[in-house]
């Protein structure tokens, strides 16, 4: 195909041109998928006696996933020893060590995913040129569009390894009866390293030659955490347990990164062999946490139950005025079937009544996000290095803060249901925000203590045992929660992407431009130009965004279960839903574009579009390089409704009869089946996506999740 | 007992430290409030203007494409991309473009405030040196607001009085502030002050890559073109010329200056290098042959070129176009790796400032020795001059048009000239192909960003 055109284009003389047939037809995305593997073996043991005791095992996972060339290998090991060295003193140590290696490929939408890079190259490309190589004669249409086979097939890589060990150490101390000090500590060191190469004939490195980078991440991250704590009951009846205590953690993140260009030969994998450095850089980000607090718990003869808490949190990453918080809560609860009325009431097996208050706090930001800094990193100009403004100060930042009440009501009757109702309301204020502010200051946001939100609903859940006969067992559970989401206050209504955030409505609210479907005579796009929907228009500049009345939050989800055992022959379903999600496919106006992003290729659904006047269709007018905005972002042509119900997971297994194994001198023996995601129903029978979304309703990949099947056998020494 | 009490004690004191164990504070920034405290952090603060000027969102790339690619020097490619919406008129308040320009200009010139209102005291023997980098930052915050009036609001002139809406002028850090725009008189009256003050603080020294004095009276003559003071502009060239610090060059290195990535007479040029991985964002991916290739030149242009003339080479064969496309790729701008330097303002631009002003201030003969000094640099055989009247000004034109073709003059000199964009050889959807004047769409709307997250912001009449 060298010399040759993927297909042959002849201008027609006034202004346009024909198209030949393509040479070669690609299915990109069938030559990047497979079907995938996974394996995995365990072994354990465990034993001791009162002086120690122990458990140790060793695992090895691999997973050959469905994309080629991506794969994981995991070996980890695990050793947990308790030792008892005198009556009063104990230690525990839990060892876990793991070792990862991995390569594969980027996700979401960027050149560098070659998946989505699968989804823009048209079947016109070759796969390979007539020697034999992997084809790169598009590569000045597609400029980051490298072949994504020949990418995965070795010539490019990215591949990482990363090393794990984390350890958690206990002493015990009973100083007196009932008076307990404990010091506990956790070290988590994880060592990230990424090997990252761009060949140098058809890949990102074809410019300089090859281009590789390396780099190594440390993080280190310990807690201790120092309780005393005072157990003691009087008279039988009165029972309390207090608790103060003290942690502190701290977290260090430390990353090394060098890249090279000119590389001698394409097999060469570390930067040594590169002729040219071409970057070298590390940078390091720290936080930490320093906390007292304390508890008290009482309860009279098991019945009635009071617990209070109270903690002082410190925090690293907010103003220097402002990085303590203090947060509390109190609870209690009433077991009444424990009560002499209700032990006679033989319908009753459990019932108890609940309901807490507490305030709790979130610092979910980034490490130095108070302080206004002046930023050297990345800047510089004619060799020199550079300064420059690099995010505001805000000294006031501080604590969001959760207010929660519940109450509930759990209970088991008749000896086969049991369940929860329970009620929450949940106010948080002070919300940590990203408030878009004027360009003109020369930033774009600013995060600042911004309003407060609300959550209410109510959660049920049931279960119940409908069969319970000696060799047949069938049971069925379900749980539903019922959400309501509202912003409570705001210091100004803003936008924040698809969203608006508005006093009184939910925090997922989509702020979009509304899709008023194709116009039948032209093909064009319409939009309705405001929220009256009196008026449509073809034209971006006639419309504005505004409250369509959907939300990413789903007005209820859950789930439900069902099992069925006959003899050894368990069945397992466990289902979830999620209803009135409205999902976001950030993904579209690229792969949907109608032509806007010609030479780039379109997913199937272009197939739809529009062709003749008086097609009824969803999918406008085609054009080569399209200017008619109708794959404008943020418009709900490209929202779709996430109501589904998933068969999450399907598990069938069979439990050998004693009989047999007391033969082979097993102590247990299992197979089974698992299926993960086998099966799910969208109430958009079109919908073309994963329904599964995160809560922002956004979706950024064109990869779903995974339909796993696999089989496997547990067995008992 | 005892030994484990006080274990247990050192275990806690150790661990429950001082308020230090919260007091972290970044390792590559510094605290605002520290961050200039002595000449050599003045130094990187200008360093830090410098890069904002590189980013792909100014004179990188778009700042000069997207006005090209609205002109007549440039047609699409079939594969045509980035800036489509530009080149067919179709341009919305939420492209890209529109709002990452908006918001990389003001950035910039936030960077410029950081060292403009500095208040740091140094000694007598570093004062020199304060002054120029305080100079730098005046023009090039002068540029900025120059650029921004440019393209987001109507030419000087389109009013009378030039009440019409410009930009918000930002002279200080205020992350409350929501302004309003000002007008084009006000932002010109800003860029002409700021341009003066640069001046008065910067001494004689000359580098092409960083503003000097030289390049702010460059700056300023093509301001007063551009605001009809002719006497001024000749002026100001006049004193650019005389300078010495830039020379025309020769014949013999203008092609060479090109293809090593530079231009024959920069004045004020960015300055790009491998270190800046600009790669495939550079101006010169949207033309080259190895690049993006979303752009090609118009034969429009294209026929105004001789083939006797140097400039005829800044084009490559390409048989791989055809048809409409024509069978030619921009090479003006040849780097692969973007290593290209852009200049911003270069001498040939000032021979046109001042042959334009003298032409319109009566003295001919000047005028058609600056058109000669042009033309027969990249064309030594190409004849004097002699038109007079309106054909000496199309003269003119066409010189300045061919000299500075994918530098991002086009469009403004038609603006000013209150003519529209006409293409005979068009690519474009024939909406795009003769687009009269005056026109709401010759500038771009404001951004949504801007306006949600600023209700003082007006939008531009027509979108």
């Amino acid at each position: 195909m060298t010399g040759l055109p993927a297909v042959d284009i002849t201008p027609d003389g006034s202004g346009g041109y024909t198209l030949g047939t393509p040479r070669v037809e690609t299915l990109w995305i069938d030559e990047l998928s497979r079907t995938g593997l996974n394996q995995s073996y365990d072994l354990s043991l465990s034993g001791g006696n009162a002086g120690l005791t122990y458990f140790a095992s060793g695992s090895y996972f691999k997973q050959e996933a469905p994309i080629i060339y991506s794969q994981l290998e995991r070996y980890s090991s695990r050793v947990n020893l308790a030792i008892q060295a005198n009556p009063r003193l104990k230690f525990t140590n839990n060892l876990n060590i793991s070792s990862t290696q991995q390569q594969g490929m980027n996700d979401a939408t960027r050149w560098a995913n070659p998946l989505y890079n699968g989804y823009l190259l048209a079947p016109v490309i070759p796969i390979k040129d007539e020697q034999g190589l992997f084809y790169d004669g598009h590569k000045n249409f597609f400029m980051g569009g490298n072949n994504p086979v020949g990418s995965l097939s070795g010539d490019d890589s990215q591949e990482w390894t990363i090393n794990r060990v984390l350890n958690n150490l206990t002493g015990e101390l009973e100083i007196l009866d009932g008076l307990k000090f404990k010091s506990a500590w956790s070290f988590d060191l994880l060592n990230f390293q990424e090997f990252y190469f761009r060949n140098a004939r058809f890949g990102d490195g074809r410019n300089t030659a090859g281009f590789g980078s390396e780099s190594t991440n440390n993080q280190l991250n310990w807690i201790g955490t120092q309780t005393l704590t005072y157990g003691k009951s009087f008279n039988n009846v009165h029972n309390t347990l207090f608790l103060a205590g003290y942690e502190a953690q701290k977290s260090s993140f430390r990353n090394v990164y060098a890249a090279a260009e000119t590389w001698p030969h394409p097999s060469l994998r570390t930067l040594a062999s590169a002729a040219n450095p071409d970057a070298a850089s590390s940078s390091l980000s720290e936080y930490s946490f320093s906390s007292f607090f304390g508890r008290a718990n009482y309860n009279y003869d098991g019945k009635y139950f009071i617990d209070a808490s109270i903690r002082r949190d410190g925090s690293s990453r907010f103003g220097s005025e402002q990085r303590y918080g203090v947060f509390w809560s109190v609870g209690g609860s009433w077991i009444l079937s424990r009560e002499g009325f209700l032990e006679s009431v033989g319908a009753i097996n459990d019932l108890k009544l609940k309901a807490s208050y507490g305030v709790t706090g979130n610092a979910g930001i980034g490490n130095y996000a108070s302080i206004g800094t002046f930023s050297f990193s990345g800047v510089d100009y004619d060799g020199l290095p550079g300064g420059i403004p690099g995010q505001i100060g805000n000294s006031n930042l501080t604590w969001e803060r959760s207010e929660t009440f519940n109450a509930g009501v759990e209970f088991r009757i008749f000896d086969r249901v049991d369940g929860i109702v329970e009620y929450f309301d949940r106010e948080s204020d002070n919300l940590l925000l990203n408030v878009p502010i004027s360009r003109t200051t020369g930033f774009s946001s600013l995060l600042q203590n911004f309003g407060a939100m609300k959550n209410t609903g109510l959660e049920i859940t049931l279960n119940a045992d409908i069969i319970k006969g000696k060799d047949f067992t069938w049971g069925v559970g379900g749980n539903i929660t019922f959400l309501r989401n509202r912003i409570t206050r705001l210091e100004e209504e803003f936008i924040a992407g698809t969203k608006l955030r508005r006093e009184g409505q939910d925090y997922q609210t989509y702020w979009m431009f509304e899709w008023a479907g194709v116009d039948a005579q032209t093909g064009a796009p319409t939009w309705y130009t405001d929220s009256t929907r009196s008026e449509i228009s073809s034209s971006v500049n006639d419309i504005e965004r505004y409250d369509i009345g959907k939300s990413a939050t789903p007005r209820y989800f859950g789930g439900f279960t069902t099992n069925l055992a006959w003899k050894g022959i368990r069945v397992d379903a466990q289902f979830t839903y999620s209803w009135d999600n409205w999902l976001y496919d950030a993904t579209a106006w690229v792969l949907q574009g109608d032509g806007r992003f010609t030479p780039r290729s379109q997913t199937n659904r272009v197939l739809d579009r529009w062709q003749n006047p008086g097609d009824e269709t969803e999918v406008p007018r085609f054009a080569w390089g399209n200017t008619s905005s109708s794959n404008l972002r943020n418009s709900t042509r490209y929202l779709l409704d996430g109501s589904h119900i998933r068969l999450r997971n399907l598990t069938v297994s069979y439990n050998l009869p004693s009989s047999l194994l007391s033969a082979v001198k097993l102590r247990s023996a299992r197979v089974y089946f698992r299926g993960v995601n086998m099966w799910t129903w969208t109430r958009d029978a079109d919908l073309y996506v994963d329904p599964e979304a995160a809560l922002s309703g956004i979706i950024n990949s064109p990869v779903p999740n995974l339909k796993t099947m696999s089989i496997g056998v547990d067995i008992g020494l | 007992m005892k030994k484990y009490l006080y274990m247990m004690l050192l275990v806690v004191f150790s661990a429950a430290c001082s308020a230090e164990f919260l007091n972290l504070q970044p390792n590559e920034a510094l605290p605002t409030e520290n961050a200039i405290q002595s000449i050599d952090d003045l130094t990187s603060a200008i360093i830090g203007v410098y890069s904002g000027l590189q980013s792909s969102d100014h004179y990188g790339r778009y700042f000069v494409l997207v006005p090209d690619v609205m002109s007549d020097d440039v047609k699409q490619n079939a594969s045509a991309n980035r800036a489509k919406e530009y080149a067919e008129f179709e341009a919305f308040s939420e492209h890209f473009i529109t709002q990452n320009m908006w918001a990389r200009l003001y950035s910039t010139i936030n960077r410029a405030n950081v060292v403009i209102n500095n208040t740091l005291e140094v000694t007598d023997a570093a004062q020199d040196e304060k002054s120029q980098i305080e100079g730098e930052a005046y023009a090039i915050r002068a540029l900025c607001h120059f650029d921004l009036v440019r393209i987001y609001g109507q030419h000087y002139g389109f009013t009378g009085d030039n009440s019409h809406l410009g930009v918000p002028i930002i002279t200080e850090f205020d992350e409350d502030g929501e302004p309003s725009r000002n007008t084009v008189a006000q932002v010109y009256q800003q860029v002409i002050s700021d341009l003066t003050t640069a001046i008065d603080k910067m001494g004689d020294d000359f580098s092409s890559t960083r503003m000097s004095k030289v390049a702010a009276q460059a700056l300023l003559a093509r301001v007063n073109l551009y605001m009809g003071e002719y006497a001024a502009a000749a002026n100001l060239a006049d004193a650019v010329i005389s300078s010495g610090e830039v020379g025309l060059g020769t014949s013999g290195d203008y092609l060479d200056s090109w293809a090593n990535g530079t231009s024959p007479d920069p004045i004020f040029e960015i300055s790009y290098s491998a270190n800046d991985n600009n790669g495939s964002d550079a101006l010169g991916r949207m033309y080259i042959i190895d690049g993006y290739g979303d752009y090609l030149p118009s034969a429009d242009l294209l026929n105004l070129i001789d083939t006797a003339d140097l400039r005829s080479n800044l084009f490559k064969f390409d048989g791989n176009l055809g048809g409409i496309f024509g069978d030619l790729r921009v090479d003006k701008f040849p780097s692969v790796i973007g290593t290209d330097n852009f200049p911003v303002i270069r001498l040939s631009e000032i021979y046109m400032i001042r042959a334009e002003a003298r032409y319109r201030t009566g003295n001919e003969t000047g005028a058609q020795a600056d058109v000669d000094a042009i033309r027969q640099r990249a064309w030594p055989t190409a004849a004097a001059v002699t038109a007079t009247g309106t054909a000496l000004l199309d003269e003119i034109e066409k010189e300045k048009r061919v000299e500075l073709m994918f530098e991002g003059h086009r469009l403004w000199d038609l603006m000013r000239w209150q003519r529209g964009v006409t293409r005979t050889d068009c690519t474009a959807p024939t909406s795009a192909c003769d687009v009269a004047y005056p026109n709401d769409r010759f500038i771009l709307p404001m951004p949504q960003n801007e306006i949600d997250a600023n209700p003082n912001i007006a939008q531009n009449p027509g979108y």
